[in-house]
């Protein structure tokens, strides 16, 4: 062991800080080493002296009165405890309100139902009633021509219904 | 009965309890007091820095952990000290001379006690004061947690924010600017026994 370390660990035993197995190898280094061990007996007398010799003065009682006044108000307790929970757990639910309104608010808008194509089969239905076959071959050509317009709107707005078969039956 | 550790009475204070606090402010005021007045050398700041330490802990008292509570009031105290030493250094130039034609340096008041405080202290007491009054600040620091708070090297290397090593050869340094102080505690000691086998 080098002189340096030792008196790097003679501060470290002093306080505490030094295992028992390097105690052990620093009292072997000691024990042939005079510089160091004399460094080591001026530390303890100078650390000694000055424990002995700085001001040990204290507060004074009204410092420490005005500490215990203050702590009064300062007190943490256990309602300033229940407060800061009830404080953590607002900021929470304002937080999902946040988030979730937010959500809302940047969702796309979904586009308006339109109307099925039961709704528009029955208006179809509606028309064929109000002219059945007999009527309808007994019209005008003007007024038939009015009649096929009306049905094709209907069918065109019922997606999968533009079947010429189904258009046929309908339209006779 | 056995005393009741630090983290104890912390906790019986967040619970409530002002005489935990009473209890650690006395426990621990001789050690916090010691370092604070040897650091800045006036009674007064020092009661004034004393009490914001305390009032500093007992706000941010839900910030400390099981560590040692010695530690915490003295790295706590020391933010202080620095804080204020900052505030009054930019305005503080050494050079600047007043209406008399002194410079700021001449007009700063000897680190050394008032007479009244010297009275109390012997020679040698007097000698180890202003010997440790006048370390540099790092050194002073680490020689005084050391010795007046009873800090571990670990902590100051932690408060001072420097490598363990960092703080031992700061110790080093300082107990080396303090060694005349033996000689001169020698030299009493054996002043005084010749006096002693004089008068017999």
């Amino acid at each position: 062991m080098n002189c340096e370390k030792a008196r790097s660990w003679i501060l470290l035993e002093q306080s505490g800080e030094l295992s028992a197995m390097n105690s052990r190898r620093l009292a072997r280094h000691l024990a042939v080493c005079t510089d160091c061990s004399r460094y080591r007996n001026d530390v303890l007398r100078l650390t000694r002296l000055a424990t002995e010799h700085l001001p040990a003065e204290e507060p004074s009682e009204e410092a420490i009165h005005r500490i215990l006044d203050s702590a009064e108000k300062v007190r943490p307790g256990r309602l300033i405890r229940y407060q800061w929970f009830a404080a953590r757990a607002v900021a929470w639910a304002a937080l999902f309100v946040a988030i979730v309104g937010g959500a809302i608010l940047l969702m796309p808008e979904q586009p308006e139902k339109r109307a099925g194509p039961e709704h528009n089969l029955s208006a179809i239905m509606a028309v064929v009633d109000e002219n059945p076959p007999e009527e309808y071959h007994s019209r005008d050509a003007a007024s038939r021509l009015e009649i096929e317009r009306e049905l094709g709107r209907h069918l065109l707005r019922i997606e999968g219904l533009l079947d010429e078969d189904l258009m046929a039956e309908v339209l006779l | 009965m056995t005393e009741a550790s630090d983290s104890e009475l912390v906790r019986r204070y967040r619970n409530g309890e002002i005489g935990a606090l009473d209890s650690l402010v006395r426990r621990h005021q001789k050690s916090l007091f010691g370092f604070v007045m040897n650091m800045v050398r006036d009674r007064s700041a020092a009661e004034d820095i004393f009490q914001e330490t305390w009032l500093r802990a007992l706000r941010g008292i839900d910030a400390y952990r099981d560590s040692n509570f010695g530690g915490w009031l003295v790295k706590i105290a020391r933010n202080i000290i620095i804080d204020r030493s900052r505030k009054r250094q930019p305005e503080l130039c050494l050079d600047t001379e007043d209406g008399e034609g002194r410079t700021r340096i001449e007009n700063t008041p000897d680190p050394a006690p008032d007479p009244a405080t010297s009275a109390e202290f012997s020679d040698i007491g007097r000698m180890v004061s202003n010997a440790v009054s006048k370390l540099p600040p790092d050194q002073r620091e680490v020689f005084l947690m050391r010795v007046e708070a009873g800090l571990s090297f670990r902590e100051i290397a932690k408060i001072q924010r420097v490598s363990i090593n960092t703080a031992l050869g700061r110790m080093h340094y300082a107990l080396a600017r303090l060694r005349p102080v033996l000689s001169a505690q020698a030299s009493a000691l054996t002043g005084s026994a010749q006096r002693g086998g004089q008068a017999s």
